[in-house]
């Protein structure tokens, strides 16, 4: 990656009152990256993007803009929202209602004291950018949910800055224009190259729209990686649970092996034996019981070999695929199948494992999760 | 909301009282306007007096002094609420709950009371002030004159501050942070966001309070009373007084004309703010936790100018209490401290009879109100379609026009009703009436939340209507109607100008006893009795919050 760093910060802790809720978190954002911070509520997501906003004042760490240091609580530097140059998009949009949309838009400019000429240019060519061309004299309170998100994002790229916050900007949308707003706000993304910070709940926005996600717990970093690393490699019990669906299977470490391309540990779950990945954390000792963690499309239905046992007790059509809940020895288990596998309530299949999918965790570490 | 087809003269009968106890005083001070003698004594029709007042030189320079007068009381008013307000709902400035509990003394306080402590702090003869002053510097000038322009709005100012301080505090903490935040990101100073963004928000919650606001200083009676008269400066409403019931011959025409005048201008101006207020765009608040903007380095200048002000009407509230205990006003040597000024008002028989009679009044006319003002708000929401805006503007005359003119509507009105003029009953009637309107707006508000299907389960179940209110609504509507109670009542304990044109020998109430002793000189006495009347204030106050448990809906007074 030889791209700047564009946003940078270094052992950040913010602080409510005498309650912490960010933890000495670390993070880089390259330029033009589209990196999310995904978590559940109350996870300090917010808190850091407002943190970086200067909206929220840290109580240590740093944060640096490109090369400039905006936060600083020990050297005193405390740069104020308005003059880090950021865009950003709030939840509720933050759209003012007493002005149009061209005057929403023109906002940024006008307190940059912009030539009039300069203004108008450049508001139209970014409302011509969200599709909103027709809307300019509109009263901005007239608008739909996701037009105004689209003048939120017009209004927070108008002067071109390098770096764009967004907090958690399509939760007021409807599911459907979730998903095509979502893919407009990469598009436009790519196209300005501008280093976005995206903070979400939802892991399917998460991974559909991000380069890197960080999944975060409790004010800390859970994990940092690409939407393949952290649905296929989740570094922790946290990290499989919150982003996808995860099965939690009691099995039994057999024996370790150190490959070229890390840990592996050979583990037998019902009548099946896997050789699947460790995890990160934690030593494991040959006879331990752990927990082997699969998604439920990592599943196969077969009865002819060895498998995980279940008896069939809900099942559900969803159309592009059938969910089937099982009973393992007094574990609910999830997989799916294809439309034409069905099973009745009662059924006893053995569910075989696809490949070399599925992780291994402590025991403990799972535990914790509940 | 579907009305009752078949009993609906019930509920014309209910509003009819409230309605003729308005509408008929206000169509006797209009006719007698016309007349050219007192109702009862035969006369006959004229313009005399409408010509009297629009060719009187002396009546447009009244007009300008109030209108000055009033809208420096409002500016200043208008910048001390809601700069209170900011500070309490936006910033982190220390002290924010004690600054925030003393910000509503100056609504409370007694603007009669206050006037008079200000007079004796600064008058120019033996204000406390300026005889400080003296002994500092061994001269004989004065630092303070209250007795002028400057002192009488800046007096006036204080209730309306207090209004705007507590009207405002729900907009500026309700509103959208990100609004203010986007703004910020966007490169905007804090004082750019002011005057582009929150500004132009707050603007249409802002602005019929700040009509209001207006109307009020134009309409008050003590302030210019205590302060103006004796510097000679009068205002419409103190003019008005002046011609009834100090002049010999009273100017009858004249007076009456005038309160017409300036009656039915303050009706308009109180319709548009009402207008305005129903048609204003919300800014809609959902659950927001405000961000408290940090002070910094304007935490010093800005708990100076806070408390500065506060300061205003905390001194004279101990001035009062100071001179309260002394035997003269002006020279507190410790030799001179006594009692007696309690002994005196407690044993003196006409202040006791006052003193009875304003918490008989207060309790009855508190709670005639609370009555009337859910029978009539039940019967205009739900019950009756027609005459709705002739309803509603007779229901608004009290709350708009200047109580001094209610009460001179009243008294020309009671003056031909047995039993009724200079009595405790006059009195009585005079208050429900003056209590009408804010008893409607605080319990229509009330009713306005009960859903009809409450209403109509019980009617289903067999329960007429009389049953459905006492059964239904009115244990749902119990707090909003405490709350309203103690409203009314913080109105009447400390009531001056409708009761000073109705009372009579017998029927004193304590406001109306402090103007007199003030006029007879009788400043010790004054101290004390305004002491009392402030602790009942505040006292009813506080057990109201105790009651209630949330701060009540304030109106202005």
């Amino acid at each position: 990656m030889s791209a700047a760093s564009r946003l940078r910060i270094e052992a950040l802790s913010v602080a409510y009152g005498e309650s912490a809720v960010v933890h000495g978190i670390s993070l880089e954002a390259r330029d033009g990256e589209f990196l999310t911070l995904l978590g559940p509520s109350g996870c300090g997501k917010s808190t850091i993007l407002r943190t970086i906003a200067g909206l929220v004042e840290a109580a240590s760490g740093a944060i640096y803009i490109g090369d400039r240091c905006v936060t600083n609580p020990a050297a005193g530097v405390r740069v104020p929202p308005e003059g880090r140059g950021l865009g950003m998009v709030f939840q509720s949009y933050a759209i003012w209602p007493h002005m149009t949309v061209r005057e929403n838009v023109a906002y940024p400019l006008r307190v940059r004291h912009k030539p009039e000429r300069e203004i108008s240019a450049a508001v139209d060519d970014m409302l011509a950018l969200v599709g909103l061309s027709d809307y300019a004299g509109r009263n901005a309170t007239e608008l739909s949910g996701g037009q105004q998100q689209r003048v939120a994002i017009a209004r927070a790229l108008v002067f071109s800055p390098k770096l764009l916050l967004l907090d958690e900007p399509l939760s007021n949308l409807d599911q459907k224009l979730r998903l095509e707003v979502g893919a407009e706000l990469r598009k436009i993304q790519v196209r300005t190259n501008v280093a976005a910070i995206y903070v979400t709940h939802d892991q399917s926005e998460a991974l559909a729209l991000s380069d890197r996600i960080a999944v975060l717990r409790e004010g800390k970093i859970e994990q940092i990686g690409t939407p393949e690393e952290i649905y296929e490699r989740p570094a922790t019990p946290f990290v499989s649970w919150f982003v996808g669906k995860a099965n939690f299977v009691p099995c039994t470490v057999e024996r370790i092996v150190d490959g070229a391309s890390g840990r592996r540990v050979a583990v037998t779950a019902g009548q099946g034996r896997y050789a699947v990945s460790a995890a990160a954390a934690g030593e494991f000792a040959p006879g331990e019981p752990a927990m082997l963690m699969l998604r439920p499309e990592d599943f196969t239905v077969g009865d002819d070999e060895p498998g995980i046992p279940v008896s069939v007790r809900e099942q559900q059509y969803v159309g592009e695929r059938r969910q089937y809940t099982g009973d393992f020895a007094g574990t609910a288990v999830e997989f799916t199948t294809e439309r034409a596998v069905t099973l009745a309530v009662g059924d006893a299949v053995a569910l075989r494992v696809v490949g070399d999918r599925g992780i291994v965790f402590k025991s403990a570490a799972v535990a914790a999760l509940k | 909301m579907k009305p009752l087809k078949g009993n609906s003269w019930l509920w014309w009968a209910v509003i009819a009282p409230p309605l003729l106890l308005i509408a008929v005083p206000a169509g006797t001070l209009v006719t007698s306007s016309f007349r050219d003698a007192p109702p009862g004594a035969t006369g006959s029709w004229t313009l005399a007096n409408y010509a009297t007042v629009l060719l009187s030189p002396h009546v447009w320079s009244v007009a300008v002094t109030t209108f000055w007068i009033a809208l420096a009381a409002t500016a200043l008013a208008l910048s001390a609420g809601f700069f209170l307000a900011w500070l309490v709902a936006r910033t982190d400035i220390p002290g924010r709950r004690v600054l925030s509990a003393v910000a509503i003394v100056p609504f409370l306080a007694p603007s009669l009371v206050v006037a008079i402590g200000w007079a004796i702090l600064g008058n120019p003869d033996n204000g406390i002030i300026n005889v400080f002053f003296r002994s500092l510097t061994h001269g004989n000038g004065n630092v303070v004159d209250v007795y002028s322009y400057g002192g009488v709005a800046l007096v006036m100012s204080f209730p309306a501050a207090g209004f705007i301080y507590l009207m405002m505090l729900g907009p500026l903490g309700n509103s959208d942070p990100s609004l203010e935040d986007s703004a910020r990101l966007s490169g905007a100073s804090p004082w750019y966001v002011f005057r582009t963004i929150q500004a132009p928000l707050l603007m249409p919650a802002f602005l019929p309070f700040a009509i209001i606001a207006f109307i009020r200083a134009i309409e008050a009676f003590e302030v210019p009373q205590i302060l103006g008269t004796p510097a000679g400066i009068y205002v419409f409403i103190n003019f008005i007084y002046d011609a009834l019931k100090v002049q010999t011959p009273p100017h009858y025409g004249t007076a009456i004309a005038l309160s017409v005048l300036v009656g039915t201008g303050a009706l308009l101006i109180v319709a548009v703010a009402a207008r305005l207020q129903q048609t204003r765009a919300t800014v809609t608040g959902k659950g927001f936790q405000p961000r408290r903007i940090k002070l910094r380095k304007s935490k010093v200048p800005c708990l100076i100018l806070a408390w500065g002000y506060l300061a205003l009407v905390l001194l004279p509230l101990g001035a009062i209490v100071l001179s309260s205990f002394w035997k003269l006003l002006g020279n507190y040597d410790p030799k001179l401290a006594t009692l007696a000024n309690y002994q005196f008002i407690l044993t003196d028989a006409t202040t006791q009879r006052a003193l009875v009679n304003t918490v008989a009044l207060m309790f009855c006319a508190s709670t005639v109100c609370v009555v009337i003002g859910c029978l009539v708000s039940f019967a205009l929401i739900r019950k009756i379609r027609f005459g709705r805006i002739a309803i509603d503007a007779v229901l608004l005359i009290p709350w708009a026009i200047p109580g001094l003119v209610l009460g001179v509507a009243l008294l020309w009105t009671y003056i031909n009703v047995p039993g009724m003029y200079g009595t405790f009953w006059g009195v009585l009637a005079g208050f429900i009436t003056l209590g009408i309107p804010l008893a409607m707006r605080s319990t229509s508000s009330v009713l306005a939340q009960l859903s009809p299907d409450l209403e109509e389960a019980s009617a289903v179940h067999g329960a007429n209507a009389g049953t459905t209110l006492r059964r239904i609504v009115v244990p749902l509507i119990m707090p909003g109607l405490i709350a309203a109670w103690f409203t009314l009542a913080t109105l009447f304990s400390r009531e001056l100008s409708v009761a000073v044109m109705l009372y009579g020998f017998g029927s004193e109430v304590a406001s109306v006893q402090l103007l007199s002793y003030w006029q007879q000189g009788e400043g010790t006495r004054v101290a004390a009795l305004s002491v009392l009347l402030v602790a009942f204030v505040f006292g009813l106050y506080v057990l109201q919050a105790r009651v209630t448990k949330s701060a009540r809906v304030p109106e202005p007074q």
